[in-house]
């Protein structure tokens, strides 16, 4: 193959692989706030970062959110009851929803449940400290959804996006990644050399 | 096939791998977008398309010559 042919090679293939990206990414999913609210479904978390007081709030109808890297959050959330007063079971969760095969993400500390409950409302705010390492991504927003279900049947069901400040430069882990990929990409692109004695 | 197909496969799917997280650590697309689980068979097609259309270049005519 002469180096016409090369450079025509790599054009197309590497054309089809920048239309397939580029096709695939229209096609990907939109986000919304409550996809399903049958129970006035009602939420916030309140986070102050690192200098305690910048805050951000993300609540049932918040789509996309930025928060520190360091910080404190309290959380608290509530749905109608009507007037039944009988105890009823409820379980909840918060996830990061990560790339199928993966399993979306969700630490135990962001998940709540009861199995005797009589109360439609947070009696006590759900609160915690965090502190991302410094090598973490981060400036990108990732998708994150909370569920909530009485007695097993899903009643909320929230979807935003959630980012923590910083640029794609501040991580090791990022540029690691960006460096990775030029070099496999040349490693693969060296699969068209002529195999020894072909 | 002239050309090295199991180091396209290898070498292509870690590419793709590596570009989807490249791109959705530069916020180019979202994390749970079907690009991400797509790339790494974008990869793999790439590597064996140039295994495919091997051999570039005259260097092993020169050497059988």
């Amino acid at each position: 193959m002469g180096r016409r042919q090369l450079s025509s090679s790599v054009l197309v293939a590497g054309w089809l692989v920048a239309t397939a990206v580029a096709f695939l990414a229209l096609a990907s999913p939109a986000h919304a706030d409550l996809t399903t609210d049958e129970a006035d479904c009602q939420g916030a978390v309140v986070v102050t970062g690192e200098d305690g007081e910048t805050t951000t709030t993300i609540t049932q109808d918040t789509d996309k959110a930025t928060v520190d890297a360091k910080g404190s959050y309290e959380g608290v959330g509530s749905i109608y009851g009507g007037s039944k007063s009988e105890e009823r079971s409820y379980s909840g969760a918060a996830k990061i929803d990560l790339p199928a095969p993966l399993p979306d993400y969700g630490p135990d500390s962001w998940a709540w449940s009861s199995d005797s409950s009589t109360t439609y409302a947070t009696e006590n705010p759900k609160t915690g400290d965090y502190d991302l390492p410094s090598f973490v991504p981060r400036g990108f927003y990732v998708p994150l959804i909370a569920t909530h279900s009485e007695e097993g049947e899903q009643v909320c069901v929230y979807e935003g996006q959630i980012k923590v400040d910083g640029k794609f430069t501040d991580s090791p882990i990022s540029i690691g990644f960006a460096v990775a990929t030029v070099l496999f990409g040349g490693l693969a692109t060296m699969a068209g050399l002529k195999k020894k004695g072909a | 096939m002239k050309g090295r197909p199991f180091m396209g496969f290898f070498f292509g799917l870690l590419f793709g791998l590596c570009l989807a997280v490249t791109l959705v650590l530069a916020g180019v697309v979202q994390l749970n977008s079907v690009v991400v689980s797509a790339l790494p068979v974008a990869g793999i097609v790439y590597g064996l398309f140039l295994a495919a259309v091997a051999p570039f270049g005259k260097g092993g005519s020169a050497q059988n010559g």
